[in-house]
């Protein structure tokens, strides 16, 4: 329950902010390159900004979700390129099969997140979530042997909204701002398995902008093994 | 998967019920429109264009050249300057609807272009979501959402559906894509009146519009069990209204001398290569009843169809109710009979034939389908027909 209280810590501080993540590790996850270049693609990353109206609608805003998509790219790019390793990115998705891919992360991703909060009964605690050995086609296009995919929904508070929070608190209501969920993948592709995984949620970061931008990133990809 | 679950799942993912006030009128698109980068509209595009990026790798889009090619090919000729500003997407699903997302994609069923009798009638469906497009009435809504958000109900779009069957899963992505806002009837009376005037400026014959709704309303009539058959008719002004108001319009324009125009021709062509597969996806996922109204419509248009008569026989025998088999047996007669009906209408014969104990009946019309068709994948199942005949 220790995620529950978290997440109730940041709903009773949701006007001053915070900020969690929660990393995964694949089992048996070894890194193992089998070219002499360590090639890792970023794959497009599946990211929407909007902002949260006063009636609790999220507007999606496509400059914002330009922009952020712009700082993360190259921000992961910078970490990853620090570490040696080439990076390919894979901005627009080559082919139906390479946005396919990206979808299925979406939706596994999403059960892998809400394993991380909740643990899936069934499921037991190995992290052993695959996107299948469909994620070849990728290794052999791009020559990579691991991808990094990362999906971001962010919402940012309207004034509208903000000062209903605040006249809510006044009587002692909690009502919830704009809020950062994010999950990145280190995909193996040659089994399409799962090798690394992070969940970031926060109340406070910001990807409109350069400099937060990157501490989201630095958050989402603290403890990559690469 | 029963329809009325389908129905269900379909009107759960219409993200809006709006109750709020009329909608502020929007000024139309110019040709070529994108909405600016800080925009709501923008963010609604860039919605769309995800999703569309996602009907793009949809298994059941219709990737045929030719087919889109006509399809398209109408959309310009009604959109005139706006023709590069919508997309066409034909989706392979046997039930009626058309829809059309804020960013001018336009997706459109194979189930419509199955029901429509011609041209004409495909005309003013497309040009109705053309219309949507025009008067970028997804903006107006989303507006209203923002607005009176107090007066509707948000329902989350969840793929659960996706892994149970596919074509809910389908939908729950259309909802969630196109269906992104359900227009609201004040804009669908819009959309018809609109559509109307871009369909007849086009020479499309004004009562073929009057005679689609009276169509769908009298499939609608044939299935207690769905009211709301789809999102394009649950969401849209009541078939009845809507016939009435277009056959007013089009006893008004009909009067004024035009050589009105219905192209049974093109559309039958178009569709020629695809429709004995949609019909039986429609026998598979539709009312029998509702199939059989449709059925008997058309033939009424074209009385010597054997394909039409094939598919006639052979919901007769899947519905199997007083008096059905000898209809079947009538039916799959004429097919072959009128000489253009599918070989399969003989192996219809021999199974009703067989059904009705007539041995001999049965035998001939199973030997002439294996004479036919010696290839036919179901020839093992035709023998042991026969060996206990």
């Amino acid at each position: 329950m220790k995620i529950a209280r978290l997440a109730g810590i940041c709903l009773s501080v949701a006007l001053s902010g915070c900020t969690f993540t929660h990393e995964e590790k694949a089992v048996n996850a070894s890194f193992d390159f089998t070219a002499k270049v360590k090639r890792v693609i970023v794959v497009d990353p599946d990211v929407s900004l909007g902002e949260l109206t006063a009636g609790g609608l999220v507007e999606a805003r496509a400059d914002w979700t330009a922009a952020a998509k712009g700082f993360i790219v190259a921000d992961v790019a910078t970490i990853l390129a620090a570490k040696n390793i080439d990076v390919v990115k894979a901005d627009k998705p080559s082919s139906d099969h390479e946005n396919q891919i990206i979808k299925l992360h979406d939706v596994v991703g999403q059960e892998a997140s809400l394993h991380t909060l909740i643990r899936l009964p069934n499921k037991g605690d190995a992290f052993d979530w695959t996107l299948g050995p469909g994620t070849n086609e990728l290794r052999d296009q791009y020559g990579a042997d691991y991808a990094v995919f990362i999906y971001v929904r962010d919402s940012y508070t309207t004034a509208g909204r903000a000062a209903m929070m605040i006249g809510a608190a006044m009587l002692g209501i909690g009502i919830q701002g704009g809020s950062q969920a994010a999950f990145i993948s280190l995909v193996d592709l040659r089994t399409g398995n799962i090798v690394w995984f992070n969940r970031l949620g926060s109340t406070n970061g910001d990807l409109r902008t350069d400099a937060p931008a990157r501490d989201v990133v630095n958050n989402l990809l603290e403890g990559i093994p690469l | 998967m029963s329809r009325r679950t389908l129905a269900l799942a379909v009107s759960a993912v219409l993200v809006f019920t709006t109750v709020g006030p009329a909608f502020a009128d929007q000024p139309p698109v110019p040709p070529g429109y994108r909405p600016p980068a800080d925009s709501d509209e923008a963010g609604l595009w860039m919605q769309s264009d995800e999703a569309e990026r996602r009907i793009q790798t949809l298994p059941q889009l219709v990737r045929d050249e030719a087919l889109n090619a006509y399809v398209k090919g109408l959309v310009c000729k009604l959109a005139g300057d706006y023709c590069r500003d919508i997309r066409v997407y034909i989706l392979d699903v046997p039930m009626f609807n058309a829809s059309m997302a804020p960013n001018g994609m336009l997706i459109l069923y194979t189930g419509t272009l199955l029901r429509c009798d011609n041209e004409a009638q495909l005309a003013f469906v497309l040009a109705h979501e053309i219309a949507h497009f025009k008067k970028r009435h997804a903006l107006d809504q989303w507006r209203n959402a923002i607005n009176t958000s107090g007066a509707i109900a948000v329902l989350a779009v969840v793929s659960a559906g996706a892994g149970v069957f596919g074509l809910i899963g389908l939908m729950a992505e259309l909802g969630a894509a196109a269906g992104f806002v359900s227009y609201s009837r004040d804009q669908e009376r819009e959309a018809d009146a609109v559509g109307f005037d871009i369909a007849t400026a086009q020479d499309y014959d004004p009562h073929e519009a009057a005679a689609l709704w009276t169509d769908l309303s009298a499939e609608d009539a044939a299935d207690p069990a769905v009211r709301n058959r789809s999102t394009f008719l649950s969401s849209h002004p009541q078939s009845k209204e809507r016939m009435q108001t277009m056959l007013a319009k089009a006893d008004v324009l009909a009067s004024t001398a035009k050589d009105w125009k219905t192209d049974p021709d093109d559309l039958n062509h178009a569709t020629e290569p695809y429709r004995a597969q949609w019909y039986a996806e429609v026998m598979e996922f539709e009312n029998s009843n509702a199939l059989l109204t449709v059925l008997n419509r058309k033939i009424a248009r074209a009385p010597h169809s054997g394909e039409l008569q094939y598919f006639l026989a052979e919901a007769y025998r899947r519905r199997n109710e007083g008096g059905d088999i000898e209809k079947s047996r009538q039916a799959y007669q004429t097919a072959i009979d009128d000489g253009n009906g599918p070989v399969a209408a003989y192996k219809g014969l021999g199974i009703v034939a067989m059904k009705a104990g007539d041995k001999t009946a049965a035998r001939s019309a199973f030997d002439q389908y294996l004479a036919l068709s010696p290839q036919a994948n179901d020839r093992a199942m035709i023998e042991y027909y026969c060996s206990r005949l």
